[in-house]
């Protein structure tokens, strides 16, 4: 391994920032780092479809609303701690998405979009009308969980660098490759031995446990859940404008997105509805003259090339 | 979708199921259908000819609507004439729009214009709610409450006059393609790009041309929208969604398909709600959307070997 030491001297120095943080800063600017960390988890999961295997998923919110929902439900009913319920939420969004895989993948480029988008409103009519999950009301879980804001905070840490490793793992193995071959291009992919279908479920799978995580650990923040915001399409475009703002098909694209645009709207926070217009026309702007997004962008500028060494970001 | 103004919807699953309510049912919505496939116009003709998801038309038909309302109690005009000058709006703004916003993006493939949309589509809801607030909005006329019986059955006014409409706009739009230089140009930039360039036609103009009519019939499906429902920023989605079913059902690009698209959802939903109870109505399209897509990626009527 060829890899600088400076670099993981950085990444330690940023490790021990990150920790410290949220013991300097006010209450709601750790709310806000929180945010930054969901969404970032939430853009590595997304991006680990979009960036590489080019399945454009305008239906991301399916699996987080699941996620939560399941979290919910088996916390209300048993009582388990609520990580554990977590990890239940994250099957069984990724036995959902499996469920789903068969038909789905049917569909492919923009199809797959509003395959996807269809698929999560159709799942977010029949939770509304649901009685059983409490239809339109939701769940509503005892507040107080034993976890304070500072907690949800490392929590979140944890989901986004952990997924952001796994994304760098991933990448390196077969299934990685695999994955870049069906985005380059899917029928020489199946014809160059790649499983394709394989390759898809499993991407699927990991990027839909993921999502349904977040969901979980969010839902138990929350504290109380409905419908209509946690299934809400808002959780997959705001995600797929993230990870296009930062950089589809790069591991740091995601980060860089969710730092701007969820300090951006902190920024414009007395403006409140005018932060969408803004990330509207930033968004039409990257995708027409820096398509590669912000990180891209940049790594593809000296400046990148000088910091990141022989490392691919 | 979620409100319905008037008395319109006195039918559905609070009725025990009969085959009264079910026929009912399915005349409803077979006359809904008229005003389902106006408001999938667009979607089906700009998708049709420049292969653009366009998911910014909800807010289109939305824009449609609350400008209806806004020129029609300004001017104290009967909504369906203000729809007219709304319509001029919405043409200069599709074409503009086209011209300006998409064609740069046009040659990159299909998803950085689906993207483009979505960006307008967050600009558009976010603009609807500083002027216009989160208030939910209705079109109300002396007719859009009425209701006559028909075979015994209570159908709204509206219904019927969406669905006179619907034939009629229809009609206009396909003589339009058929009959006229600009009509054959956009069929020409449809089957053939490349050619159509070389025999001299603008593929460019042809592209906005079309948007602009695509986004001047949401005129009409906003304020039918507006009349019939009731509408608040976010209702652009269900209506895009709704449209896509109508496409998919319809062929994907086919004007007078669209119409069939339309009558089929209604009619299903109509149907479908009796049966199911009215909560589940607006998921009924969705599912069927999705088996129709897996069973026959092109669409129900949709031509072999056109993807």
């Amino acid at each position: 391994m060829s890899r600088p030491y400076g670099l993981w001297g950085l990444i330690g120095l940023l490790g021990v920032v990150l920790i410290i943080l949220p013991h300097v800063i006010s209450r709601y600017m750790v709310f806000v780092f929180y945010m930054v960390w969901l969404s970032i988890g939430l853009a590595q999961s997304w991006n680990f479809l979009a960036g590489y295997a080019g399945l454009i998923s305008l239906g991301h919110a399916a699996f987080f609303g699941i996620g939560a929902y399941t979290t919910a439900m088996v916390v209300a009913h048993w009582g388990v701690p609520f990580w554990v319920a977590a990890i239940g939420g994250g099957l069984m969004a990724a036995a959902f998405s499996v469920a789903v895989a068969l038909p789905i993948f049917r569909f492919r480029g923009i199809y797959f979009a509003v395959g996807t988008l269809v698929l999560a409103e159709a799942l977010r009519i029949w939770m509304i009308n649901w009685d059983f999950t409490g239809g339109a009301q939701g769940i509503h879980l005892e507040p107080d969980t034993g976890t304070s804001l500072m907690g949800f905070y490392y929590i979140m840490l944890c989901i986004a660098a952990g997924t952001t490793v796994l994304l760098i793992a991933i990448l390196r193995t077969k299934l990685g490759m695999g994955l870049r071959a069906i985005g380059d291009n899917e029928d020489s992919a199946q014809n160059n031995g790649v499983n394709t279908f394989r390759a898809k479920l499993y991407a699927f799978l990991i990027s839909a446990f993921i999502a349904g995580f977040i969901g979980g650990i969010h839902a138990t923040k929350m504290a109380s859940i409905e419908p209509y915001s946690i299934f809400s399409a808002m959780w997959s475009l705001s995600t797929v404008n993230t990870v296009i703002i930062g950089g589809t098909g790069t591991v740091l694209g995601p980060i860089v997105g969710s730092i701007f645009v969820i300090f951006l709207s902190e920024l414009l926070a007395d403006y409140h509805t005018f932060h969408l217009v803004i990330t509207g026309i930033i968004l039409i702007l990257v995708i027409r003259l820096i398509p590669a997004g912000i990180w891209g962008q940049m790594r593809a500028s000296r400046f990148a090339k000088r910091i990141r060494g022989g490392v691919t970001t | 979708m979620q409100s319905y103004s008037g008395w319109a919807i006195s039918w559905g699953s609070e009725d025990k199921l009969t085959l009264f309510t079910l026929s009912a049912g399915a005349l409803n919505g077979f006359l809904l259908g008229g005003l389902y496939a106006i408001t999938a116009l667009g979607l089906s003709m700009v998708f049709g000819v420049m292969r653009l998801v366009n998911v910014v038309h909800g807010e289109l038909l939305v824009l449609g609507a609350y400008l209806t309302l806004f020129i029609s109690t300004a001017l104290g005009l009967d909504p369906l004439l203000a729809t007219l000058i709304v319509a001029v709006v919405l043409f200069l703004i599709g074409y503009s729009l086209q011209l300006w916003v998409f064609n740069p993006v046009m040659d990159r493939g299909m998803e950085p214009p689906l993207l483009t949309a979505f960006g307008l589509s967050i600009i558009a809801q976010s603009l609807f709610l500083v002027y216009w607030t989160t208030n939910t909005r209705t079109i109300n006329t002396i007719y859009s409450q009425r209701g006559l019986r028909l075979v015994g059955m209570n159908v709204p006014v509206i219904y019927l006059v969406s669905f006179g409409l619907s034939l009629v706009l229809i009609a206009g739009i396909h003589l339009f393609m058929t009959h006229t230089y600009p009509g054959k140009a956009i069929r020409a930039a449809t089957q053939d790009p490349e050619t159509a360039k070389v025999m001299g036609v603008n593929v460019k103009w042809v592209y906005a041309l079309t948007y602009a009519i695509g986004a001047a019939t949401t005129a009409l499906g906003g304020t039918l929208i507006g009349m019939t429902f009731s509408f608040v920023p976010a209702s652009g989605l269900s209506w895009l969604l709704k449209g896509f079913v109508i496409v998919v059902l319809g062929g994907m690009g086919s004007i007078v398909g669209t119409l069939a698209g339309g009558f089929l959802l209604g009619t299903a939903e109509g149907v479908g709600a009796a049966i199911v109870g009215t909560g589940y109505r607006d998921m009924i399209g969705l599912i069927i959307f999705l088996v129709v897509l897996v069973a026959r990626p092109t669409g129900l009527f949709g031509r072999a070997g056109s993807k």
